[in-house]
């Protein structure tokens, strides 16, 4: 294994008085891919959200380290600042603000220095145009009136300008056409590949797979990691389901 | 202060418990309000702007100072409190619309008082786009340091009128000085498919006061208001805006966004009224108030009223600092909580911003908002 | 002034039985110094209840009639007979009740409801308490449940004094100080602490003469760690005078403990209910209303909680039918002055028949009440348009770690739903019957099994004869 980015030990987490999690387990070496698969409500949303930190969730017991340094604490602003990034599948609407400036505040607050405005907009139009965007989205407000789709893209876009060392997706194929997902593979792809970068990617199909190498296949039931493999892994849930792991 | 006179204003068209002190607000106006007289841009050819004379009772229908009273504004028959002995009236061309909307400028200066009235009619199938700036003369947006009242006060009552199938626009943009009282009173009237479209953004004023009552009587007639205010150190804002339906199929849609910081005092009540007669009505109305400061004061008074059985009424509103998915979406693409608060903070304002068709009002607003965030304690 | 009865069209008789007039005696009809030493005579006081009646009295006399409210006019207190009191003494067995006085009790089920499950009754005839009876089990774990009046004597005096009207002050408004004076009846209610009480207490309330004002006092007291469930249901037959009901509810509920308090009110349609219901709730502390309003002709009910304790928690679920004649105004109020404490209200609303039913809350939240929330949810149902509903909701937030939602919506009884139900063969009298018990579930899957039943039948009753 490559030099590990993410190490998450014994995760253990609840919503109000639901244990959701039990300790799970998972670790990322640099530059790896990871598919996390598993029925619904088997918990895989929630372990990316403990992994960015959102307080919606209590973790009850583990440890989260990322390179090298312990997250457990941290807030996701800090988690973000790290390299580690997460898309959202409701991602938050804000009238007024624009992507424009969002990103780039964004990109400001993590690289602690103010861009270039025309430096930015160069980045900015060449990661719009791998996805088939409009500048025109650019100007509108934080996922203001955009489509499932619009919104899907939106994150990615985030992804391709905030270059973090490992992005978790959550289910950020669902409810895309064939051509939409073959776009947000297109970026996803530019990520591992240009970048080097690390991905956690949770999903249900395995279109989303197709252009990419996946190193590490992760099956999750109730809340528990029952199973883990190789890429072939994906193909073998694809055929069977996930009948044999359910207890 | 000699010569002064209380008033009772904003009323809330249904009382509730005393003590809670938010079924109406006290006003101190002087005796002698003078008038301003806006200075106007962008005239256009198919308006016509008069100068109607409020001392006698000349003159008929829009050209007759009765014509206007009867129409209610939303502070009230005591909001009525300017002296001045004229009005400044603009019609709309039937059939026409205005092209670039006319600015009229208030300017007041940093003492005195004074009321001015205008007058907005728009004949049938046509479109009256206004907007109005008052300001205080010489204003330093950067200055943002706390300031108290020093007596000065600036009115405006604003009536508008709207024939069969016609729309009045009107965007309003107030900074005025924190040593001043702003009153901003808006009465309205809609005929069959008529609409008044009503953009607000409270800035500036120690004290504000502002209010609109629109009365939907034409079918299909709509009222849509959207306010954005955002009010720090002790600024006190009093608003009270009120939906009649009178007319079947008519609508309404009122969306207040605010940003309340240091120990700034915010009342806003806002009424939706179904009257018998007004099958098929629909009325929505949201709030959403960011509180920010420490010492901040909020009063969320949202009525709907009804006597029809087929309509559909909502309500809404959110009250508190930013909540939870919203922090943690921001913080997740690494920025922090204190500037996520004053990112989402000048949204609100940019938002309401957005949707007024004018440059001057776009750059003071980027300006103020620039200004009040850097400066912003939390 | 006298005011006509309201004449319904649909038959109400099971919730109408009236007894003939069998009062020993009443006092005059006016309110008087005198009268109320009368009455305290007459209750055995103690002093320092005499000399907080009379006290209580001149505050009356000085607060004027609320004006932001439904109109009072129809009440004329110089002519309500304050205080009535049936021919019979306590009794702990219910074959000591006279016939008349069971056969009343009878038709309401109340000796079925007592036998199936509920722990005691406290039933109020008039305005003294004629039958009263504790299940061994529910005494044997230390819960005193005991009329107000005879507790002033016992063990839990000191008690009694130290709570009675703490939380409703007569200076609160003129019926708390009309209630401070002339109060009679009622409940005491202590719960030890760590005791739970599995079964719910029930008290039922009943006005039976004419011109007779209600006005009895149901204090509790729930100590630490401790969970009671209170249920108070009330009835009245019809009569052509005003009637007035301004009873007292306080609630003290502890660190950690957990009070229910469930009302289905149905007072006759001529009645002007002026309750006053306060809790107040300590640290960790859970305060739950479960609150039904069909009955009266003029009502004015808000409970409150005063969430002082940090922590403590606040649970309203109400719902108000106004028909043919009834102005209801209802809703809830809370107060959160601890730390991280939370409050939901949620409320249905029907209005029918020129009924007119107005939902009034307010929302505070202090400036120490750090990491508060609350949420209020209103909705209102119209079903014809000589109906009123009106939602008056208020907030004043002073603390900017607080999370506030509100949501209020009024609409009818949707077309497509009811022609969904009439293409399955049920008649549109019965399917808009279903949509508006289905509407009220909010209330009715928060009451006992046996309450719930009558509740909808009372919303079925209210329903007939709805259509053309």
């Amino acid at each position: 294994m490559s030099e590990v980015l993410l190490q998450a030990t014994n995760l253990s987490a609840r919503v109000e008085d639901k244990e959701i999690l039990h300790n799970v387990d998972i670790t990322i070496g640099k530059g790896e891919t990871h598919v996390l698969m598993g029925p619904n409500g088997a918990g895989k949303s929630t372990l990316g959200n403990v992994l960015m930190g959102s307080p919606k969730y209590e973790l009850t017991e583990g440890k989260i380290l990322f390179k090298g340094e312990d997250m457990t604490q941290e807030g996701a602003d800090k988690r973000a600042k790290a390299g580690m990034f997460l898309s959202f599948q409701e991602p938050l609407e804000v009238p007024g603000l624009t992507m424009e400036s969002f990103i780039r505040t964004a990109m400001e607050q993590k690289s602690g220095k103010r861009m270039k405005l025309m430096e930015f907009r160069k980045q900015l139009k060449e990661a719009l145009d791998i996805l088939q965007m409009d500048e025109e989205y650019a100007k509108r407000s934080l996922n203001t009136g955009f489509s499932g789709g619009e919104k899907k893209k939106a994150e990615i876009l985030q992804l391709m300008m905030m270059r973090p060392d490992l992005a978790i997706l959550d289910e950020t194929d669902s409810g895309l056409d064939v051509d939409a997902v073959r776009l947000v593979a297109k970026g996803i792809e530019k990520f591992q590949k240009e970048r080097g970068g690390s991905l956690l990617i949770i999903t249900h199909s395995t279109r989303i797979l197709d252009s990419l190498d996946v190193d590490q296949t992760h099956i999750m039931v109730d809340g528990r990691m029952v199973a883990a493999g190789d890429g072939s892994l994906v193909a073998e849930i694809n055929q069977g389901g996930y009948e044999k792991y359910l207890a | 202060m000699a010569n002064t006179k209380e008033l009772v204003v904003n009323a809330l068209p249904s009382k509730t418990w005393y003590w809670l002190k938010i079924n109406d607000a006290r006003l101190s106006v002087p005796a002698d309000v003078k008038e301003l007289g806006p200075s106007i841009d962008n005239k256009d050819e198919h308006v016509t702007y008069k100068k109607l004379s409020l001392v006698t009772e000349q003159g008929e229908g829009k050209e007759s100072p009765a014509f206007w009273r009867n129409i209610k504004t939303g502070a009230g028959m005591e909001g009525d409190f300017i002296t001045g002995s004229q009005a400044d009236l603009l019609i709309q061309k039937a059939g026409t619309e205005t092209k670039a909307p006319v600015v009229l400028h208030y300017d007041y200066d940093k003492t005195g008082a004074y009321g001015d009235r205008l007058y907005l009619y728009a004949e049938k199938d046509s479109t009256l786009k206004v907007v109005v700036i008052a300001k205080t003369k010489g204003l330093d947006i950067s200055d943002t340091s706390e300031k108290e009242l020093n007596g000065s006060l600036g009115a405006l009552q604003t009536r508008i009128y709207t024939e069969e199938g016609a729309k009045v626009e009107l965007h309003m943009l107030q900074l005025l000085s924190e040593e001043s009282v702003y009153v901003s009173d808006i009465g309205g009237h809609c005929e069959e498919d008529g609409a008044i479209r009503v953009t607000r953004l409270e800035l500036g004023s120690g004290k504000l006061y502002a209010a609109a009552e629109v009365d939907l009587v034409g079918k299909r007639s709509d009222f849509t208001a959207e306010i954005g205010y955002s009010a720090r150190h002790a600024q006190k804002y009093d608003m009270n805006y009120v939906a009649r339906h009178r007319g079947r199929k008519t609508t309404c849609e009122m969306n207040v966004n605010g940003v309340l910081w240091d120990k700034a005092e915010k009342v806003f009540r806002g009424t939706i009224d179904f009257i018998c007669g007004c099958a098929e009505a629909k009325g929505n109305e949201k709030e959403e108030v960011l509180m920010l400061g420490e010492d901040v004061i909020n009063h969320t008074i949202p009525l709907i009223l009804c006597n029809e059985e087929d309509v559909e009424g909502n309500h809404g509103a959110t009250i508190g600092e930013l909540d939870q998915d919203t922090l943690f979406y921001l913080g997740s693409r690494g920025i922090d909580p204190e500037t996520a608060k004053v990112m989402v903070a000048a949204s609100k304002l940019e938002a309401v911003s957005q949707m007024i068709p004018n440059g001057e009002i776009r750059k003071l607003v980027d300006e103020f908002v620039r200004g009040t965030t850097e400066d912003a304690e939390l | 002034m006298r005011e006509k009865s309201q004449v319904d069209d649909i038959d109400r008789s099971i919730y109408d039985i009236k007894n003939e007039n069998l009062d020993e005696y009443s006092v005059g009809e006016g309110l008087t110094p005198e009268i109320v030493r009368k009455i305290s005579e007459e209750k055995n006081d103690p002093e320092w209840m005499r000399d907080f009646r009379l006290k209580s009295l001149e505050v009356y006399h000085s607060i004027s009639v609320p004006d932001w409210g439904p109109s009072i006019d129809g009440l004329d207190m110089d002519h309500i007979v304050t205080y009535i009191r049936p021919n019979t003494k306590m009794s702990a067995k219910w074959s000591d009740v006279p016939d008349d006085i069971k056969d009343t009790f009878e038709r309401l089920g109340i000796p079925q409801a007592e036998r199936e499950s509920l722990a005691g009754v406290g039933a109020q005839f008039d305005s003294e308490l004629v039958y009263h009876n504790v299940k061994e089990e529910v005494a044997a774990q230390g819960v005193i449940y005991s009329d107000l009046e005879s507790a002033m004597y016992g063990p839990y005096a000191d008690m009694i004094r130290e709570h009675f009207m703490k939380l409703i002050p007569p200076q609160d408004h003129k019926f708390a100080a009309l209630h401070g004076a002339v109060w009679s009846g009622g409940s005491f209610v202590y719960v030890p602490p760590g005791v739970k009480v599995e079964i719910p207490l029930q008290s039922y309330f009943r006005l039976n003469a004419p011109g007779a004002g209600q006005f009895e006092h149901t204090l509790i007291i729930v100590d630490e760690g401790a969970d009671l469930h209170f249920i108070e249901g009330c009835s009245a037959p019809k009569y052509n005078v005003a009637n007035l009901h301004a009873g007292a509810v306080e609630l003290f509920v502890g660190k950690n403990a957990k009070l229910r308090y469930s009302t289905i009110e149905n007072w006759s349609k001529n009645m002007y209910n002026l309750n006053t219901k306060r809790a107040i709730v300590e640290e960790g502390g859970t305060m739950e209303w479960v609150s039904g309003s069909f009955g009266s002709h003029v009502s004015y009910l808000y409970p409150m909680t005063i969430l002082q304790g940090n922590d403590s928690h606040m649970e309203f679920t109400g719902i108000t039918f106004a028909g043919k004649g009834q102005n209801l105004d209802t809703g809830a109020k809370v107060v959160h002055t601890g730390a991280r404490t939370s409050s939901y209200i949620n409320t249905k609303s029907i209005s029918k028949d020129g009924g007119i039913s107005t939902f009034r809350s307010s929302v505070v939240i202090g400036k120490n009440a750090k990491k508060s929330k609350n949420a209020v949810s209103c909705q209102s149902l119209m079903l014809d348009s000589i109906s009123r509903s009106d939602t008056i909701p208020a907030m004043d937030i002073r603390t900017k770690d607080a999370d506030v939602g509100h949501e209020a919506k009024i609409g009818k009884v949707s077309d497509d739903a009811v022609f969904y139900l009439m293409s399955r063969g049920i008649s549109e009298e019965d399917a808009r019957a279903m949509i508006v018990s289905g509407f009220a579930d909010n209330v009715s899957k928060e009451l006992p099994l046996e309450y719930a039943v009558e509740m909808n039948n009372l919303i079925r009753l209210e329903m007939k004869g709805s259509i053309g």
